[in-house]
């Protein structure tokens, strides 16, 4: 096992089928993740409060990790870009990672900096490819048109996250189309869902997510792929308001939920009645 | 007399904490709703809907897998959950076989005596099982590496409580092996001897064999004698007292009490130890109601009061519940050492961001104490602290649905008692969840954000005054952003403005000057003139998606995003310092 999972708060309350869709894909591309339930925030949601307390609350997850000898696996945007900045800066910064290192002491634990944070995405397309992932495929999602919503942190700033390219990303196309999936061209492919605004600049927020679900609809998707909880739970509320005013909008899917149907391992997503037709 | 007359005063004591607590969930809500008055009636009826119908299998599986098995304690910490297992189980058997033994024991067990195996023995080992357990609890509690497991005066109480009743227990068991006097009494009681000497030859085998190190018989003991002795042992006391050896921590104890047997039975100390252990017993169930010691029954009336719930959403069963809850928490600590951000706690020392320590808040705010000066402040901050993933309450072995608590208490102090002290704290990712529950907030849900804009923009000084002025050359804040790490890359800005040209926010205003105050190369600009006070309050920084266009795009490599989070983080400071001052 080489792998910590790394889960997001917001799917234990909110998101299940999030984390149930994640240990489904893991399951069938043999990438075994070890649960470690201490594991804390991964400092993204402290950004505006506490510098230090964010940095710190990344810090105590990578000596968690060290302690089990396992490299992060993130499956949330938020999670990826905060642990990637975390590691960034303490690598960076002495006075930051001699503050953590000394709290972490208090709590018996050790940080050398050696833990790796990858992003299921960098797993699937580095390590196994999309083409060997193509061949695991068992139930391919012919005929259903997507479009791709990459999300903030797994793109940028590129200098600390090292994804993709920033400004023309390829590698969530790559696999989508790899799950026989139809990926659309469209005009906010790169934009903010919003969802950081969501409790303080409510209108904004939403503003965001429709014009993004709009014009998703415009390009005729079925749906809309997010890669991170944070936007796929800010996209459904938007969605579930668009409706309720008669306004047309794709659905809303976790590509790890799409995913995991193709690899055979959900049966219950709306989207795939689509499929095939 | 003055073993009865404290028995009583203990078993009143008891009775009158455990209705006046208990009439408490009753009467309080620490979210501050008021009580409403058919809180008894909604009670009553919803114990009777759950006994009589099917819920009551709801009720009874829960009472073995919560109540008896403690399930939750097991998954999450089997080490918790051997401690608590041994400190309950060992309890509980010795109050029922041992404390009660008049009415359980005497009538169960024909040839029970207190002295003769396999009673003996069991009492015994149950006793070690509970000293064994409240070692493991205090040595939980005192080991470093766990900084966020509070304990408090309770928490000790209790232990120290339950370690003198099992060592004086243990002590008297001990002291009565070795007392001449004791065995003196059980001679007269129970055996038929008359002669001097066949007393002395039972006296030279017990002092030989059964630990009678009172005795002042010379040694070594007289072989003959101690054989003589052996034999009316068998004739008189074998029927109903085994051998000490049996009992193995009395039998240890005995023999540390050994060289100072003598003098120590001649003051009769056994019967000082008597009255510690009973004076500590019904000190125990008097204080039962008032200390930690209550969640002995307000837990498993919580966890099947919950079962018997089931999914039903009535706001007064709800107010019932949350006041039960504060009752049915043990302060174990399990929330604290799980929480998302409870690592944040080492850094900002605020107790109250661990969910164990929020439920004394929760008491607080309960008994309907005002909150004031600094408490009210950390209380906020304390409250909104929280991702909400809401592991506190599945690892919770008392079942609160720790969650659903905070959401309560969390809009009732930011409705009421924050009005003045808003935390701009709610402007952060944090509020994510809070935003998802607007709809079931109603026109509670705004106010509060509002106060909190309020609050960040009047750090800004007003537009009258000179925005030219030159900074004072020790200003802190200026000295705190270009000392930062984050933000030291400000300074290579050639003013090109890429970065407010590539915001994704211009373009949803009319007028981005006027909506947002400033845009982003204006608050790198403000920064640089060593102004930075004039970005804290303004709109675009705290209107900022931190999706990095800016700071991606930016030819000069200034982290912009960055130097905005160092902003906020400073800004933040100030609000509390000015709503503290």
């Amino acid at each position: 096992m080489n792998y910590a999972i790394f889960r997001c708060c917001v799917t234990n309350r909110l998101l299940q089928e999030y984390e149930t869709a994640t240990d489904g894909v893991l399951t069938a591309i043999d990438i075994p993740a070890l649960d470690i339930r201490d594991f804390g925030c991964c400092g993204y949601p402290l950004r505006n409060v506490d510098y230090t307390a964010s940095m710190y609350s990344a810090a105590r997850n990578f000596a968690l990790a060290e302690r089990a000898g396992l490299d992060i696996l993130t499956v949330c945007n938020c999670c990826f870009g905060s642990l990637k900045q975390a590691a960034y800066s303490l690598a960076a910064d002495p006075g930051l990672a001699a503050g953590s290192k000394e709290r972490l002491e208090k709590e018996g634990l050790t940080l050398s900096g050696e833990v790796r944070v990858r992003h299921l995405l960098q797993v699937l397309y580095q390590d196994i490819g999309p083409g060997e992932l193509s061949e695991r495929i068992c139930r391919p999602l012919h005929g259903l048109r997507a479009v791709i919503h990459y999300g903030c942190h797994l793109l940028r700033p590129s200098d600390v996250v090292g994804f993709d390219d920033p400004f023309d990303p390829s590698i969530c196309e790559d696999l989508v189309a790899a799950v026989g999936v139809e990926c659309l061209d469209w005009e906010r492919r790169l934009d903010c869902c919003g969802a950081p605004l969501a409790g303080t600049f409510d209108d904004l927020s939403l503003s965001l997510s429709r014009q993004k679900l709009r014009a998703a609809a415009g390009v005729g998707a079925h749906c809309l792929l997010c890669v991170c909880p944070f936007c796929q739970l800010q996209f459904e509320r938007a969605r579930r308001e668009m409706i309720n005013r008669g306004q047309d909008t794709p659905e809303v899917v976790g590509f790890v939920q799409l995913l995991a149907a193709a690899l055979g391992r959900e049966q219950n997503l709306p989207v795939l009645q689509l499929s095939g037709k | 007399m003055f073993f009865n007359i404290t028995l009583a005063l203990s078993v009143v004591i008891f009775g009158a904490g455990v209705i006046w607590r208990a009439g408490s969930w009753l009467k309080k809500d620490p979210a501050q709703v008021p009580p409403s008055s058919g809180r008894l009636k909604t009670a009553a009826a919803a114990v009777f809907r759950a006994v009589f119908s099917r819920r009551i299998l709801a009720v009874l599986k829960s009472f073995a897998m919560d109540v008896l098995l403690q399930k939750t304690s097991l998954r999450q910490s089997p080490f918790r959950w051997v401690m608590h297992m041994l400190i309950w189980v060992g309890f509980v058997l010795l109050v029922v076989f041992h404390a009660l033994d008049a009415v359980t024991s005497k009538n169960l067990f024909p040839g029970y005596y207190p002295t003769v195996n396999p009673y003996w023995m069991l009492r015994d080992i149950l006793g070690g099982l509970v000293l064994l357990g409240v070692l493991m609890a205090a040595g939980r509690r005192l080991q470093p590496g766990n900084p966020r497991l509070k304990s408090t005066s309770k928490d000790w109480i209790a232990l120290i409580l339950l370690a003198v009743i099992m060592l004086s227990g243990f002590a008297l068991a001990g002291m009565k092996i070795t007392s001449k006097q004791a065995f003196d009494r059980m001679e007269r009681e129970y055996s038929l001897i008359t002669e001097k000497k066949e007393s002395k030859q039972l006296e030279a085998f017990w002092a030989a064999e059964y630990g009678l190190e009172a005795s002042p018989m010379d040694r070594p003991l007289d072989p003959e004698q101690v054989e003589a002795g052996a034999e009316l042992n068998r004739l008189y006391c074998a029927d109903c007292h085994s051998r000490p050896q049996t009992a193995p921590v009395s039998y240890v104890t005995a023999a540390l009490i050994g060289p100072v047997a003598g003098p120590l039975d001649r003051i009769n100390f056994a019967s000082f130890l008597w009255h510690v252990h009973f004076l500590f017993v019904f000190a125990g169930l008097a204080y039962l109601p008032f200390g930690k010691f209550f969640h002995i029954l307000a837990t498993p009336a919580y966890l099947l009061a919950r079962a018997g719930m089931g999914r039903a959403d009535d706001p007064t069963g709800s107010s019932v519940m949350r006041a039960m809850a504060l009752d049915a928490c043990m302060h174990c600590g399990a929330c604290s050492e799980i929480c998302a951000v409870g690592s944040v706690h080492a850094v900002i020392p605020n107790d109250l961001i661990l969910p164990s320590e929020k439920i004394a808040l929760l008491q607080r705010l309960a008994r309907g104490q005002p909150l004031r000066g600094e408490d009210l402040p950390e209380a906020v901050e304390g409250m909104l602290l929280c991702t909400n993933c809401s592991r506190c309450g599945d690892v919770c072995p008392a079942g609160i649905d720790l969650q659903k608590l905070w959401d309560a208490v969390r809009e009732g102090l930011l409705a009421k008692g924050a009005a003045d002290h808003p935390d701009p704290i709610l402007l952060s990712a944090l509020s994510f969840y809070r935003a998802g529950r607007a709809g079931e907030l109603g026109p509670a849900y705004a106010p509060p954000r509002d106060r909190a804009w309020q609050k960040i923009a009047a750090l800004s000084p007003e537009p009258a005054e000179d925005p030219v002025a030159l900074p004072a050359a020790d200003n802190p804040a200026l000295q705190r952003i270009k000392s930062s790490s984050q933000s030291f890359s400000l300074a290579y800005c050639y003013s090109c403005r890429t970065c407010s040209s590539v915001c994704p926010l211009k373009e949803e205003f009319e007028n981005p000057h006027q909506d947002l105050g400033l845009l982003p190369h204006q608050i790198i600009h403000a920064v640089l003139l060593g102004r930075p006070d004039m970005a804290l309050g303004c709109r675009m920084l705290w209107a900022c998606l931190g999706c990095y266009q800016c700071q991606e795009q930016c030819p000069q490599g200034v982290a912009v995003t960055e130097v905005f989070y160092e902003l906020k983080n400073l800004a933040l400071d100030r609000a509390r310092e000015k709503g503290r001052g």
